[in-house]
């Protein structure tokens, strides 16, 4: 079995008081997550991300449609134990140390004496915890909170990981670190579902991502088929060329700029440069971030509806 | 079905809610109330004197005196930590249980829903049940050493009962959480549930609409004869097992339905 996460056209609808008002949050969404991924979920607020991640947790229950984690309903709770889930804005108690969280979730998660005391150990330096690790929740900064979440998901050695915005509010180095500990964790055979915010990060561990849009998931793909190779080029001159009708220059801070889309182009361009006696400053290649891919996904989506 | 994990924590979260600080000033005055304010001479089992901050009453006016100033005082005594246990126990299932930041990261670990439900239950009882007996040993002991040894040590039942009177009260407040989202919405419903349906309903002669009395009789658990076996309880000794008794199906009807929403409930709304 190397599906880990399948859902079949799950639908979720949320009902106001008396059912007077209904919001569809997800609709139809169907996803394969297999063992070893790491799977992305992007979105704007509200777009039906941390629905999704509920509803695999069966934190709360779909409308219609199914899903399965390890193969089996998520209803059966056989899947428990077995997953790491850190969720959106993660806290703890404010009075608990970071050991203490930790005692508590992995007596839970069924350890105890040496093996547990182990763990925590282990976990608290894993991710730079173990000088905090007797103060109080109530003093630590967004980033520690966030640490001492990823630690609690990781503690039991979960085989599938579950991530609401896993980076937000974690400094460069904190990013770096988690960064790291996912794509190892991966290449040991974890299965990692993350939703964010963040398209830079996404862009450096995922291998594939999925983009939901008001409850669709209007795209979901390798991170090679998102972002092709492409050959466009960025030219920047000192002046914009006189009797220029064929290219479309615009303004930066150093000059201009033209943007082609084929080597070919390019050369046609140089050489009406050469001709006008403009001086070209820089010729850079254009690569499409993931960003790009995502608002042009997003923008397609709002216009055909 | 109970976790021992859970219940550990749900002491420890419990004890940090300020509400419980309070209850415990409350325990710590009427301590050193009984301590420095009151003195009462027997000789034998007869009651000589009675001295209240400094103003001494003496024989006959001293018994009747007694009699009055007692269940007064006990009523007055019981109502605010009931208020106070009802207020943190209340707020704390509601806010802090359904709430906690942990619960969703809890309910993804091996074991039900049922088990951190009662657990997270067990585990306040069992918070309420150690303040209750400690605060009332300390009471007897001190009533014991000044009235050298006229005190009976039935007044740990009248603990017990009180105890007994906060559990269906707080298996409400359980119930209630679990279907009103507003915290102050659950407490003024329990608190008017405590201080006005089940001392009305239990002298039932006061409602003016017999039907609506008889409805209510039927969805107000009996507590107010409890309130009034735990006075006789401490006040006279007098113990009645069927008032206990009657409350049993109460309990048991607000926990199965507080366990199965709770099963059901979904942790989020959007």
């Amino acid at each position: 079995m190397n599906e880990i996460i399948e859902t079949k056209e799950v639908y979720k609808k949320y009902s106001s008081a008396f059912g007077r008002k209904k919001v569809e949050a997800l609709r139809g969404v169907s996803l394969t997550v297999a063992r070893g991924e790491i799977v992305a979920l992007l979105g704007l607020n509200g777009a039906g991300k941390s629905t999704m991640v509920k509803l695999l947790l069966d934190l709360v229950r779909p409308s219609s449609g199914k899903i399965l984690l390890f193969g089996e309903s998520v209803s059966n709770q056989r899947w428990k134990g077995r997953v790491g889930y850190l969720p959106e804005s993660f806290t703890a108690p404010q009075a608990m140390t970071p050991q203490r969280v930790l005692r508590y979730l992995g007596q839970l998660s069924g350890f105890k004496g040496k093996v547990l005391n182990d763990r925590i150990e282990q976990m608290l330096e894993m991710l730079g915890l173990r000088e905090v690790a007797r103060q109080k929740v109530q003093t630590f900064s967004k980033g520690m909170v966030l640490r001492l979440g990823i630690a609690q998901a990781l503690m039991h050695n979960p085989e599938l990981l579950i991530l609401d915005e896993p980076t937000d509010g974690l400094d460069p180095a904190g990013r770096r670190l988690i960064r790291n500990m996912l794509v190892d964790l991966a290449n040991k055979g974890v299965t990692i579902l993350i939703n964010s915010h963040l398209l830079s990060e996404v862009e450096l561990i995922a291998h594939r991502v999925g983009i939901l849009h008001k409850g669709r998931l209007i795209v979901l793909g390798g991170l090679p088929e998102l972002l092709p190779q492409n050959q466009h080029f960025e030219v920047e001159t000192a002046a914009q060329p006189a009797m220029n009708k064929q290219w479309s220059f615009r303004p930066t801070p150093t000059g201009w700029s033209c943007e082609v889309s084929s080597p070919e182009t390019l050369q046609q361009l140089l050489f009406f440069l050469q001709s006008c006696s403009v001086q070209v400053l820089s010729v850079k290649p254009v690569q499409t971030t993931l960003e790009d891919v995502f608002f042009k996904h997003i923008s397609k989506a709002s216009d055909d509806q | 079905m109970i976790n021992r994990t859970i219940v550990l924590q749900t002491v420890y979260e419990l004890f940090l809610q300020p509400v419980i600080l309070f209850v415990t000033i409350i325990g710590v005055a009427l301590l050193l109330f009984i301590t420095f304010a009151i003195d009462v001479q027997f000789q034998g089992d007869v009651l000589l004197s009675f001295q209240l901050l400094g103003v001494m009453i003496e024989g006959i006016q001293a018994k009747m005196f007694v009699e009055s100033f007692l269940p007064a005082a006990y009523g007055m005594t019981t109502s605010i930590l009931m208020f106070l246990l009802i207020l943190a126990c209340s707020f704390f299932f509601s806010s802090e249980m359904l709430k906690n930041p942990l619960l969703p990261i809890v309910l993804t670990k091996p074991g039900r829903r049922f088990t951190v439900f009662f657990s997270t239950f067990v585990g306040s009882c069992f918070l309420v049940l150690l303040l209750v007996f400690t605060l009332t040993l300390m009471i007897w002991a001190l009533l014991y050493t000044k009235t050298e040894g006229n005190v009976s040590g039935i007044i740990l039942l009248a603990g017990l009962s009180f105890w007994v009177e906060f559990v269906v009260i707080f298996a409400l407040a359980a119930l209630l959480s679990m279907v009103v989202e507003h915290t102050a919405a659950i407490f003024i419903l329990v608190m008017a549930v405590y201080f006005y349906l089940a001392p009305l309903l239990t002298s039932s002669s006061d409602i003016s609409l017999p039907l609506l009395s008889n409805v209510l009789s039927y969805l107000v658990p009996p507590v107010g004869k409890i309130t009034m076996a735990t006075r006789d309880i401490a006040l006279s000794g007098a113990l009645d097992p069927g008032v206990y008794l009657s409350v049993v199906p109460y309990l048991l009807l607000f926990l199965t339905a507080a366990a199965l929403l709770f099963h059901h409930k979904e942790l989020s709304s959007r």
